[in-house]
C-alpha cells in the first residue's frame, strides 16, 4: 500500500498556513526525494482568514476596513480561484506531491477531490463534483478545490471544506457583487452554499470532518497514513517563506494586469424581476449572481451561477452555460431570453459597450430569438488595477 | 508552416520537447519564446498570467511568469537561460490571446547567454524533425489526456 504522510495543525495564521503548504512541497520537485508519496495536511486556520486567489486584487475582493475592524487577517493563495474566509469551522485540505507526467490539472482535481467525497460519504453526505472546481450537495457548494504546480514539477492541491459557515461574516468581508444587496441576503447564499453542520442537522467539529476526510482520502485513494511533523527543512522553508512572501504587502497586495468590473441586468419574467449581477475579471467572468422577486432562486440558476464561474466572458461560452444548465421554463422566460440578459450584463462589465444604455426593444445579434426581448436596464462599476 | 494532427507550427523558429515551447531568434543574440500549440490548448482556458520584469535573469527550466486556467496555476518555464529583455504587455492584458493564437502572442524576449547556447541543440525545427516529434505529442495527449511534464 502506498504511504503518504499525514500532518495535522489547527489555529494557523493566514501566512504560516499558506507557507506551511507550499513548504510541503519542498520534498517533491524533480530532483528531491521523499519516502512518502505524498503530504497530506488536514488543517484549520485561526478565525479568521481572507484569502484571496493568485491572480485577483486583494482590495477588489476583500472589504480590508471591515476586515481589519473583525481582526481578519488577509493573504494571498498560489492557487487560482476566488476569495474565501477561512477559519476553525473550515477544513484546509493540501496535498503535496510530485506532479505525474501522465496526467492533466482536470484529472488531478479530480482524484483528489476523490478523497474528500468519500471521506463526507462516511458522515453519510452525498457531494459530487460540479462547476469549475466546486464539491457540491443538492446543487450547492460545500467545498472548493484548487491546484498549483511549481518550476519544479511540485504539485500542491488545496481544498476547503465547509464544517459550518458564519454566512453573515463572510458577506461583511467578501466583496460580492449583488449578494448584499439582494433581500434577505444570507437567505440568497444560504441557497447557493451549505455545510456539514446543516447537512447533518447539528454542530460538527472540524476535527470530525478531518477525520472523516482522512478516512476518505485512505479509501478513496487506497494510501496508508502515518502521521507525521514538518521536517526541519520544512519549517526553515516555511519560515522563509512567511517572511519573503506570504507576510509582504509585495505578494499580499500584489496587482494583477486585468481589470475588474461588474454589470448587471434586469430581466423581467413571468415570476417577477431578476436583476443579474456579473463580474468580470479581464476577459473571464469571475462570478454570477441572480436576485429577484421570487422567494427561492431555482435550482437551475444556482447551477448556472456555479457554471458561469471562470468562463470566457464572450456570448458564446454565455450561452452555452445557460444551455447547459437551463432548461426551457427557468423563470418563464426561453434560455436564449435569459442568456442574452447574462450577456448584457456580462458586456457591460467588460465595457464594451460603454456606460448607461438605451433600453433595446428587441433583438441580439448575438441571440437571434424570436421570442421578445425582455427590457433591460444596467449598470457598470469597475475596480482598476494597478499595473505591477 | 506545417499542419500536423490539426495545430500549425510555424518553422520559422525552434520547439523544446522538453517544455512545449518555442524560441524563436532574434537579432543580437536574443529569442522570443512563447506556448507551442499543444501546450496552449492542454491549458484550457487562461485567466491571467504574470510575467517577471525585465532584467530578470533565468536559467533553463526557471518560471518566467505563471498563468491561471480554471483554478490551475503552473509556471511558464523557459527553455532557455538569459535576461529577460522584454514582455508581452498584450498578452498580461489580454491572457485570452495565448488560447486564441499562440503562434502570435509571444511571452518575454530573452537576451542569450553566450556561454549556455547549447541548449539550442536540444531545439527541433524544420518539418522533417517537427512532425514525427509533434504527431507523437498530439496521440499522447488524445490517448492519454496528457503531454510531457
Amino acid at each position: 500500500m502506498t504511504r503518504w504522510r499525514l500532518l495535522i495543525d489547527d489555529s494557523a495564521d493566514a501566512a504560516t498556513g499558506l507557507a506551511t503548504d507550499e513548504a510541503l512541497m519542498l520534498p517533491y520537485g524533480r530532483t528531491a526525494r521523499s519516502e512518502y508519496a505524498a503530504t497530506l495536511r488536514l488543517y484549520s486556520y485561526r478565525s479568521h482568514a481572507a484569502l484571496v486567489g493568485r491572480f485577483q486584487s486583494l482590495d477588489g475582493e476583500i472589504d480590508l476596513a471591515v476586515a481589519a475592524r473583525h481582526g481578519i487577517d488577509v493573504g494571498r493563495r498560489p492557487t487560482g480561484g476566488g476569495a474565501i474566509v477561512m477559519g476553525e469551522d473550515q477544513l484546509g485540505v493540501a496535498v503535496a506531491t510530485r506532479a505525474p507526467a501522465a496526467s492533466t490539472p482536470r484529472a488531478l482535481l479530480a482524484r483528489y477531490a476523490d478523497g474528500i467525497i468519500a471521506g463526507l460519504a462516511t458522515l453519510g453526505i452525498a457531494a459530487e463534483s460540479a462547476g469549475k472546481n466546486d464539491l457540491q450537495v443538492g446543487g450547492r457548494k460545500i467545498a472548493g478545490l484548487g491546484l498549483h504546480v511549481d518550476e519544479r514539477g511540485a504539485l500542491l492541491f488545496h481544498a476547503s471544506v465547509l464544517a459550518d459557515l458564519n454566512v453573515d461574516l463572510m458577506l461583511d468581508v467578501l466583496k460580492i457583487p449583488g449578494a448584499k444587496l439582494a433581500d434577505k441576503p444570507a437567505e440568497r447564499v444560504q441557497q447557493r452554499i451549505t455545510t456539514v453542520a446543516e447537512q447533518l442537522g447539528r454542530p460538527v467539529p472540524v476535527s470530525e470532518v478531518r477525520a472523516a476526510v482522512a478516512a476518505g482520502f485512505r479509501s478513496a485513494l487506497g494510501v496508508e497514513l502515518q502521521p507525521d511533523e514538518p521536517s526541519a527543512d520544512e519549517c526553515d522553508r516555511r519560515d522563509s517563506l512567511v517572511r519573503d512572501r506570504y507576510a509582504k504587502d509585495a505578494w499580499t497586495q500584489q496587482r494583477t494586469h486585468l481589470r475588474d468590473a461588474h454589470g448587471t441586468a434586469l430581466l423581467k419574467t413571468p415570476e417577477g424581476l431578476a436583476r443579474i449581477y456579473v463580474a468580470t475579471h479581464g476577459a473571464t467572468i469571475k462570478s454570477a449572481f441572480v436576485t429577484g422577486d421570487f422567494n427561492t432562486l431555482p435550482d437551475e440558476l444556482v447551477a448556472l451561477e456555479a457554471q458561469l464561474r471562470w468562463t470566457p466572458a464572450t456570448p458564446s461560452a454565455v450561452t452555452a452555460a445557460v444551455h447547459d444548465t437551463v432548461d426551457d421554463d427557468a423563470l418563464g422566460v426561453s434560455p436564449n431570453v435569459l442568456a442574452a440578459a447574462v450577456w448584457e450584463a456580462t458586456e457591460r462589465a467588460l465595457g464594451v459597450a460603454g456606460g448607461a444604455h438605451p433600453v433595446r426593444p428587441s433583438g441580439s445579434c448575438y441571440f437571434p430569438d424570436g421570442d421578445a426581448r425582455p427590457a433591460i436596464r444596467s449598470t457598470t462599476s469597475t475596480n482598476e488595477a494597478e499595473l505591477v | 508552416m506545417i499542419e500536423i494532427a490539426g495545430y500549425e507550427l510555424r518553422l520559422d523558429r525552434l520547439y523544446d520537447p522538453a517544455t512545449h515551447m518555442w524560441v524563436q531568434l532574434q537579432e543580437g543574440c536574443r529569442a522570443r519564446i512563447g506556448l507551442d500549440p499543444l501546450s496552449s490548448e492542454t491549458s484550457g482556458d487562461v485567466v491571467a498570467l504574470s510575467l517577471v520584469e525585465p532584467g530578470t535573469i533565468v536559467a533553463q527550466g526557471e518560471s518566467v511568469g505563471d498563468l491561471e486556467a480554471a483554478k490551475f496555476v503552473g509556471p511558464l518555464v523557459s527553455p532557455v537561460t538569459g535576461t529577460v529583455d522584454e514582455v508581452n504587455r498584450d498578452v498580461l492584458l489580454e491572457p485570452a490571446l495565448l488560447n486564441r493564437d499562440p503562434a502570435t502572442n509571444w511571452l518575454v524576449t530573452v537576451a542569450l547567454d553566450p556561454s549556455t547556447r547549447h541548449e539550442l541543440d536540444a531545439f527541433l525545427s524544420g518539418a522533417e524533425q517537427l512532425r514525427p516529434w509533434f504527431t507523437v505529442e498530439v496521440d499522447r495527449f488524445r490517448t492519454q489526456g496528457a503531454i510531457a511534464e
